[in-house]
């Protein structure tokens, strides 16, 4: 299985060498692209100082667009399956390998997930997490314990279908839209650390649009969608 | 309001929600788009199936018939719709001139390398 480690970065200039150089001395097994999202700051330039691998955006797209840009090289590049890691340092590669296992079993979507065996501690952060766990459980009857994981892993048939469709952002309405769809996804359990250097892009009113954003899409709109029929994915019996 | 007004809106609401869900449907339109007019829908749709709501309002800022509060309102958000498309607008047009400007330069790096372009006569061709 050829593995792409889809690492999107906006202005990640503390995080990005450290994250990369660490993939790139311990898991050399794992191809990687940093997909700079028309960073501002020396995001690329310290990419290509050290000799990454390296897709500068020209402008900024945001997560979606820049996750999609890696998902389409991907494609081209025939990859078997991705995992969209983060740039700044939180994700941890050691768990890429049970991921790949489980992802292994036939699963399409793989979510490096915080909370399968551990309880959620008790923060706003938390609450908003959980109520996209119920929201997605009213509507598929599917569990997912950590739906705002960032650390996730698609197969062949999902790396295509991101790659070319409308309304793919790689967030918790996709992955419920997908589960109503018939995708089979999995949870693995995962520790992530805290953010080294950098600001988080949430602060307390994107949070609130988010989450409003994020339960509308689920509650109403993702039941609407149509599915393109040239990706729908063979149910397994 | 009266029952005209009301079932106007209602009407209205309805069609405009069919419309935006099957644009959804088939994936026409993005959902972060999508959400402003679905949002705007059911408040009109709210507005007419309880016009108690607009009749406090009403009562709350003076104002003498209960349509007009309901004109001010759909026209301030048509008003604030429109100046944030002016700045989304101008944003992605600033994006499309980067854009293009960075593929021009790309390409001609491209020609650079291959040194297609290292003849007397050099600029354009022809």
């Amino acid at each position: 299985m050829r593995l792409l480690m889809v690492i999107p970065a906006y202005n990640e200039e503390d995080n990005i060498v450290r994250v990369v150089n660490t993939i790139k001395e311990r898991y050399p097994e794992y191809d990687y692209v940093v997909v700079n999202d028309g960073s501002t700051d020396h995001t690329s330039k310290r990419c290509h100082k050290n000799g990454f691998e390296v897709i500068d955006l020209p402008v900024n797209l945001g997560l979606a667009g820049a996750f999609q840009a890696g998902l389409k090289y991907a494609y081209q590049k025939n990859y078997d399956c991705v995992l969209q890691f983060d740039a700044d340092g939180q994700h941890k590669p050691e768990y890429i390998k049970d991921m790949l296992e489980k992802l292994k079993q036939g699963y399409d979507i793989v979510i490096g997930s915080r909370f399968v065996n551990k309880r959620k501690e008790r923060s706003l952060r938390m609450v908003g997490a959980r109520m996209l766990t119920v929201a997605i459980k009213l509507t598929t009857g599917k569990r997912i314990a950590d739906p705002t994981s960032g650390m996730r892993m698609f197969n062949k048939a999902m790396i295509k279908e991101f790659a070319v469709n409308m309304n793919y952002g790689p967030e918790p309405d996709t992955i419920s839209y997908l589960l109503k769809q018939g995708a089979s996804i999995a949870e693995v359990q995962v520790e992530m650390d805290e953010r080294v250097a950098g600001t988080s892009y949430l602060n307390l009113t994107k949070s609130a649009m988010y989450m409003f954003r994020m339960l509308a899409s689920i509650f109403f709109i993702q039941n609407f969608r149509k599915r393109d029929d040239k990706h729908v994915i063979m149910k397994r019996g | 309001m009266s029952v005209a007004l009301r079932a106007l809106l209602i009407m209205m609401s309805v069609g405009s929600l069919v419309y935006i869900v099957r644009k959804i449907r088939y994936s026409r339109m993005q959902i972060e788009y999508a959400l402003f007019w679905i949002v705007l829908a059911i408040i009109f749709i709210v507005m007419a199936v309880f016009p108690q709501v607009v009749y406090f309002v009403c009562n709350l800022m003076k104002v003498m018939s209960p349509v007009n509060l309901v004109y001010l309102f759909i026209i301030a958000i048509l008003l604030l719709k429109v100046f944030m498309m002016t700045i989304e607008l101008s944003a992605l047009e600033s994006k499309v001139r980067e854009l293009v400007q960075q593929i021009g330069i790309n390409e001609k790096e491209q020609r650079d390398e291959k040194g297609e372009d290292n003849n007397i006569t050099g600029g354009y061709k022809g």
